[in-house]
C-alpha cells in the first residue's frame, strides 16, 4: 500500500499546487518537499515520470518558457480536464485517508 | 558549469521515444540538476559538493529510464500491460481501432494485416489448411482451364454464333444435288457452303505424302470471315465441272514445303495425278480439323458424287441472315426437305435436314463429360471446405480468449465475423495462388492424358479467365467455409470464456464438427461411388467380346498410283500383287484389304433390299447395312469365326457369279424363319444382285460400348474383286489393310513400307496402326473421365481420412480429463478405444447413409457414360461404403489408441 499512496499523494500534491499557476520541475520538487515538511521527498527519478503521466493522461500541460534573466524552463499547467478530474481526486484521496483512518481506529481499540 | 545535458545523455539509458521528445527529456533533467547545482552553491558549499549534490538526486538511471519509459506510454498501454502476454495483440487491435475510428478500407487493410500475423503465429496450421486448399482449388482450376478452352473459348470467326452446320438427319451426309437444292431455296442462309474431307496423294518436290485436303464450295471461307494470305479464293464460276482445277494452300504447307516460295501463286501441284493450279494461300483454318489443300468441290470429277441421295462425307456450313432465328431456319430446311421429297420420290422420300451452331457441333459430346467432371471436382473443393472449416474450429478454442478481449473491448459481433472472413480469405486465396501453381502442373497432366478429340477442340488454357475463376472460387471458398467457424467463434459465452482460460470446447463445436464429418464422409461416398460405377462400366466393356481378335494386328491405309490404277481390272491386279508381297514378308502371317471401312474407324453403309421382295420407293426406306469388300483372307486375319456355309476364296473373281456373306444378326433379323443361305440380296451401288454364301460372327463395328446401335446394324461382307469397274478406282484411293503378325505389330511397318514403294514408287501407305491401339482409342473419353474421376475420388478419400482423423484426434483430446478419471476408475483400455472408435464409427455410419441418399438421386447424372451397369449398383454402393468405413476407422483408430494409453495421473494433472 504503501508506493500506492505515496503516488496518489504526490499526484493530488502536483495537481493542487499547479491549481492557481503554473510552474517548473524544479519548483515543484522544492514545493513538494516543503509542504509535507519533508515527509515527502521527491527524488527527480520519481518527479518527472509522475509529470510525464499526468502529462499523458490530458490533466497538465507542459510548455517551454523563457523568462527575463532566466534559462529556458518547462513550466506545467493545470488543463480543463485536470481541473476537472482534481476535486474528484481530492475527495476519493479523502475517503481513501479516511478508511485508513478507521482502520488503524479499529485497529487501537 | 559542468554540461549537464551532455552528462544526462551520457547516463540515461534510451528511452525508445521519438528524438524530439527524448530531447526535451534530457532538457528537462539536464535543467533540474543545474538548478540542483545553482542552489548548492548558493547555500554555500563548493563547487565540487554542489556537483555531487547535483548528481546525487538521481540515485539510479536505470529506474528513472524505465519510469519515463512507464510513464511515456499511451493510455490504454497501461491497461495492456496488465493483459496477459498472449493477449496483447487481442487488445493492441481493438484498441487501436477504436480510436481511429472504423473507415472501412482502412480497416480491411488492418484486419489484413492481423490476419496475416495471426497466420504467421500458427505456421502448422496455415501449412496444413493452405495445402488443403490448394489441391481443392488447384483440381477445380484445372478442370476449369479444360472447360474454359473447350466450352467458353471464343470461336475464331466473326459472329460465329450465327454460323451454323447442316446435315442430313443427325451427322449425315448433304448430297451434292441437295445442296444445290438448298443454295437456291432456302431462305434462311445467306451464304449456304459445302465441305468435304478427303486426302490426296502430293507426288513432285520430295516423296510422295499424304495430304489432308478440304473440297469446298466458293463462299466456304467468306462464311467464316477468313480471307487469304496471298492470291485469292475460288470464284462461284470456278465451282464447277470444266473449270481450270485451282488449289488454295494452306500456310503450313507452303512454308514447309515450298519454304514460304513467294512466287507460288500461278504454280501448279500434284494431287494423285491431277495438275492444280495454285490460286491462293490461306491461313491454318482453326476450329476445324487440319488441311493441307482446298480444292473447289464442283469440279470433282466423280461422277457419282452429283447422282441424287449419294453423300460423300459433305456437310453444309451456313451464316443466318440477319433477323432469322434458328428455329425459323429449321422450318425453312424442313419446308425444302418436304419439297424435295414431293419432287424426287425415290431419292428424297423421308429426307430431314438438320442445323446446329458451330459450337454445338463441335463440343456437343464433349460437354456432358466435362461438366460433369467439372461438378465431380467441385465435391472435392467442398470436401477441402470441409476439412478446413474443421481446422478452423479446432483452431477457435484456443482462440476465444482472444476474441473475448477483443469483444469486452466494445468489438461488435458483426466486426469479429468480418475479422475471422478476413483470415479465411486470405487463407483461401493463398491456397488458390499454391492452387494456380498445381493447376498449370495438374492441366499439363490432364493434357497428357487427353484423348485426341479433347485436345484438338481446344485443350486446356490458362487466361485472364481462369484466373479470374481461380481468384473467384477462393474468395468464395474463403467466406464458405469460414463464415460456420466465424459465426460459431464469435459468440463466446464472455464472462465464462475468461474465467475458464479457453479450456474445453462446448457441446456447440462438438456437434458443429460432428455434422462436418458427417457431411465429408458423405460427399466422398458420392464420389468414389461415381468413380466406382465407372470403373465397373470399363471393366464391363473391355470384357465384351468386339467379335474379332484385336491382338497382334497391324493397319494402315494404302493409296494406288492414280497414274496407274486407272481403271477396275489394273487396280485389282495391283492389290493382288500387293497382298502377295505383304504376305511373303517374314514376320506376316497373312495380310487382307478392305474396301470398306475397318472396325470402330468409320461407317460404310449400303441400302440394300431383298431380291424376292419388292424394292422400296426410296433409299430412305431400304434397310442399310455396314459394308465390307474385302480379299478372302480378311475373316482368317480378323479372326472372325464362320458359322455357316463359306467365306470367299480366290475364285470369288469379278467374272464368277457375285457372292456376298452376311453377320449372325443380319441373318436372323432379316430371314427369320428362313435359311439364308442362297438368298439374293440388291445392294443399291450395283446393277447384279449378290448371293448370300456365308454367316459369320458379329463385329462391334462401333466399338465395344455401343450396344444401343447395334441391334439394327448389319454387316455385308463381299469379295473386293466384285466391286463394279466403274467404283474400283475411286475406292482404291484409300484402302484399309490389316495385316497378322507373330511380332510387335508396329515392328513391321517400316517393311510393310518398302514393300509398298516396291510395288510402285508413287504407291503411298499412311496411318499405321495397331488394332488394340484403335481399340483403346476408341475407349479413350471413357478412359479420360474415369481417370479423372478416380484421381478426385481419390483425393476425396484422403481429404476425408485427414479430417475424420483430425476431428477425432480433437475430439479424444478434448475428452482426456474423462478418459483419465474412467481409468482411473477402472476401465481399461480397451473400453476407452471403444468409447473413441464408437463416436468415429457413428459419424461414418451417418455419412455413409447420407452419401448413399445423395448419390442414388446424383448418379443418374451418369447414366450416358455408364455400361452395363445401372447408376444404382447396389454392389459399388456396398462395395464404396465398405472401403470408406474401413479407411475411416483406420484414421480413427489412431487416436482411439492414442487415448486408450492415456496415463490417468497425467491426465488428472493436465486439469
Amino acid at each position: 500500500m504503501q508506493p500506492e499512496l505515496k503516488k496518489g499523494t504526490a499526484e493530488v500534491l502536483i495537481l493542487s499546487l499547479l491549481e492557481d499557476r503554473a510552474r517548473h520541475g524544479y519548483e515543484l520538487a522544492k514545493l513538494i518537499e516543503k509542504r509535507s515538511r519533508g515527509v515527502l521527498e521527491f527524488h527527480v527519478a520519481s518527479l518527472y515520470p509522475m509529470l510525464y503521466r499526468l502529462e499523458r493522461r490530458g490533466w497538465i500541460e507542459g510548455r517551454w518558457l523563457e523568462k527575463a534573466g532566466q534559462r529556458r524552463r518547462r513550466f506545467y499547467k493545470l488543463t480543463a480536464a485536470g481541473r476537472r478530474a482534481l476535486p474528484e481526486q481530492r475527495k476519493s484521496w479523502r475517503e481513501f485517508i479516511r478508511a485508513i483512518e478507521r482502520v488503524a481506529q479499529v485497529g487501537n481499540a | 558549469m559542468r554540461d549537464w545535458k551532455q552528462f544526462v545523455r551520457e547516463h540515461l539509458p534510451p528511452l525508445r521515444l521519438s528524438g524530439a521528445r527524448e530531447q526535451e527529456i534530457i532538457d528537462e533533467i539536464a535543467q533540474q540538476l543545474e538548478d540542483a547545482q545553482s542552489e548548492a552553491i548558493s547555500r554555500g558549499l563548493t563547487r565540487e559538493q554542489a556537483e555531487a549534490h547535483a548528481v546525487a538526486q538521481i540515485p539510479d538511471w536505470d529506474v528513472l529510464a524505465q519510469e519515463i519509459r512507464r510513464a511515456e506510454r499511451p493510455v490504454a498501454e497501461e491497461i495492456a500491460a496488465q493483459v496477459p502476454q498472449g493477449l496483447r495483440a487481442a487488445f493492441y487491435e481493438e484498441n487501436f481501432r477504436k480510436r481511429r475510428g472504423g473507415k472501412l478500407f482502412a480497416d480491411f487493410f488492418q484486419d489484413l494485416r492481423y490476419a496475416l500475423r495471426m497466420l504467421r503465429k500458427s505456421p502448422g496450421f496455415t501449412a496444413i489448411a493452405v495445402l488443403t486448399l490448394a489441391l481443392g482449388i488447384g483440381a477445380n482450376t484445372a478442370i476449369f482451364s479444360v472447360v474454359n478452352a473447350v466450352l467458353l473459348q471464343q470461336i475464331p470467326f466473326p459472329d460465329s454464333g450465327r454460323v451454323m452446320i447442316l446435315h442430313r438427319d443427325q451427322g449425315g451426309s448433304i448430297p451434292y444435288s441437295e445442296f444445290r437444292d438448298l443454295q437456291t431455296q432456302n431462305q434462311s442462309f445467306d451464304p449456304i457452303a459445302l465441305w468435304r474431307r478427303d486426302s490426296f496423294n502430293l507426288t513432285g518436290s520430295g516423296d510422295t505424302e499424304r495430304v489432308p485436303v478440304r473440297m469446298i464450295s466458293a463462299d466456304f471461307f467468306s462464311i467464316l470471315g477468313v480471307q487469304p494470305l496471298a492470291g485469292r479464293m475460288f470464284r462461284a464460276d470456278e465451282d464447277r465441272q470444266g473449270a481450270t482445277p485451282g488449289a488454295l494452300l494452306s500456310e503450313g504447307l507452303w512454308r514447309r514445303k515450298f519454304a514460304g516460295d513467294a512466287n507460288i501463286l500461278g504454280k501448279n501441284i500434284s494431287l494423285s495425278g491431277h495438275d492444280y493450279t495454285i490460286i491462293g494461300i490461306m491461313p491454318e483454318l482453326k476450329y476445324f480439323s487440319k488441311s493441307d489443300v482446298y480444292l473447289a468441290i464442283g469440279q470433282w470429277a466423280e461422277p457419282s458424287f452429283y447422282r441424287r441421295g449419294y453423300g460423300f462425307g459433305t456437310i453444309a456450313l451456313g451464316r443466318l441472315k440477319p433477323g432469322v432465328s434458328l428455329v425459323q431456319a429449321r422450318a425453312d430446311l424442313n419446308r425444302i426437305a418436304n419439297n424435295l421429297a414431293t419432287a424426287y420420290p425415290k431419292e428424297d422420300t423421308g429426307l430431314k435436314f438438320s442445323a446446329v451452331s458451330l459450337r454445338e457441333s463441335s463440343v456437343g459430346g464433349l460437354q456432358q463429360t466435362l461438366l460433369l467432371l467439372f461438378g465431380a471436382v467441385g465435391f472435392v473443393l467442398l470436401i477441402t471446405c470441409v476439412n478446413v472449416a474443421n481446422l478452423l474450429l479446432a483452431r477457435a478454442n484456443s482462440r476465444k480468449r482472444e476474441i473475448a478481449v477483443r469483444m469486452a473491448m466494445g468489438a461488435g459481433r458483426l466486426r469479429m465475423i468480418r475479422q475471422l472472413l478476413t483470415e479465411t480469405v486470405l487463407l483461401a486465396t493463398l491456397g488458390g495462388a499454391c492452387g494456380l501453381l498445381l493447376a498449370m502442373w495438374g492441366t499439363r497432366a490432364i493434357l497428357a492424358v487427353a484423348p485426341e478429340g479433347l485436345v484438338a477442340s481446344g485443350g486446356a488454357a490458362s487466361d485472364a479467365r481462369v484466373l479470374i475463376f481461380t481468384l473467384l472460387i477462393s474468395m468464395l471458398t474463403g467466406i464458405f467455409f469460414g463464415i460456420l467457424p466465424a459465426l460459431k467463434t464469435s459468440r463466446p459465452d464472455l464472462q465464462k470464456t475468461l474465467k475458464e482460460g479457453g479450456r474445453g470446447s462446448s457441446g456447440g463445436h462438438r456437434r458443429v464438427q460432428s455434422l462436418l464429418i458427417v457431411s465429408e464422409v458423405a460427399l466422398a461416398m458420392v464420389l468414389l461411388v461415381g468413380a466406382g460405377l465407372m470403373i465397373r462400366s470399363l471393366n464391363r466393356i473391355w470384357a465384351v467380346d468386339p467379335g474379332f481378335d484385336p491382338h497382334n494386328l497391324l493397319t494402315f491405309s494404302i493409296s494406288l498410283s492414280p497414274t496407274k490404277a486407272t481403271n477396275g481390272p489394273k487396280t485389282r491386279a495391283m492389290y493382288s500383287q500387293l497382298l502377295n508381297g505383304l504376305d511373303a514378308l517374314p514376320g506376316v502371317e497373312s495380310a487382307a484389304v478392305n474396301f470398306g471401312n475397318l472396325p470402330l474407324t468409320g461407317d460404310s453403309d449400303i441400302p440394300f433390299w431383298r431380291e424376292d421382295r419388292k424394292r422400296p420407293n426410296s433409299e430412305n426406306q431400304m434397310p442399310d447395312a455396314m459394308w465390307y469388300a474385302v480379299s478372302p483372307e480378311y475373316i482368317s486375319v480378323m479372326k472372325i469365326p464362320l458359322l455357316r456355309g463359306r467365306f470367299f476364296t480366290s475364285r470369288d473373281i469379278e467374272a464368277a457369279p457375285a457372292v456376298a456373306v452376311i453377320d449372325e444378326k443380319m441373318a436372323r433379323k432379316l430371314f427369320p424363319n428362313e435359311d439364308p443361305l442362297g438368298k439374293q440380296l440388291h445392294l443399291t451401288f450395283f446393277e447384279e444382285a449378290v448371293q448370300i454364301v456365308g454367316i459369320v460372327g458379329d463385329v462391334k463395328h462401333n466399338g465395344l460400348a455401343a450396344s444401343a446401335d447395334d441391334e439394327t446394324q448389319f454387316q455385308l461382307y463381299m469379295p473386293f474383286r466384285q466391286i463394279p469397274d466403274a467404283l474400283m478406282p475411286i475406292l482404291g484411293n484409300n484402302v484399309s489393310t490389316v495385316l497378322r503378325t507373330s511380332l510387335p505389330p508396329l515392328q513391321l511397318a517400316s517393311a510393310v513400307r518398302q514393300e509398298v514403294k516396291a510395288v510402285d514408287q508413287q504407291q503411298v501407305m499412311y496411318g499405321e496402326n495397331t488394332m488394340d491401339k484403335i481399340l483403346e482409342g476408341s475407349l479413350a473419353f471413357r478412359r479420360f473421365s474415369m481417370l479423372l474421376m478416380e484421381v478426385f475420388a481419390a483425393l476425396a478419400l484422403v481429404l476425408a481420412c485427414v479430417g475424420i482423423y483430425g476431428v477425432i484426434s480433437y475430439l479424444a483430446g478434448q475428452r482426456t480429463h474423462e478418459i483419465g478419471i474412467r481409468m482411473a476408475l477402472g476401465a481399461e483400455p480397451r473400453h476407452v478405444l471403444l468409447l473413441v472408435l464408437s463416436r468415429g464409427m457413428l459419424l461414418q455410419l451417418l455419412g455413409v447413409g447420407a452419401g448413399i441418399a445423395i448419390g442414388l438421386p446424383l448418379m443418374r447424372l451418369l447414366s450416358s457414360m455408364l455400361f452395363d451397369v445401372k447408376p444404382t449398383d447396389p454392389l459399388t454402393f456396398a462395395g464404396v461404403a465398405i472401403i470408406l468405413f474401413t479407411v475411416g476407422l483406420l484414421a480413427c483408430y489412431i487416436p482411439a489408441r492414442r487415448a486408450s494409453r492415456v496415463d490417468p495421473l497425467v491426465a488428472l494433472r493436465y486439469e
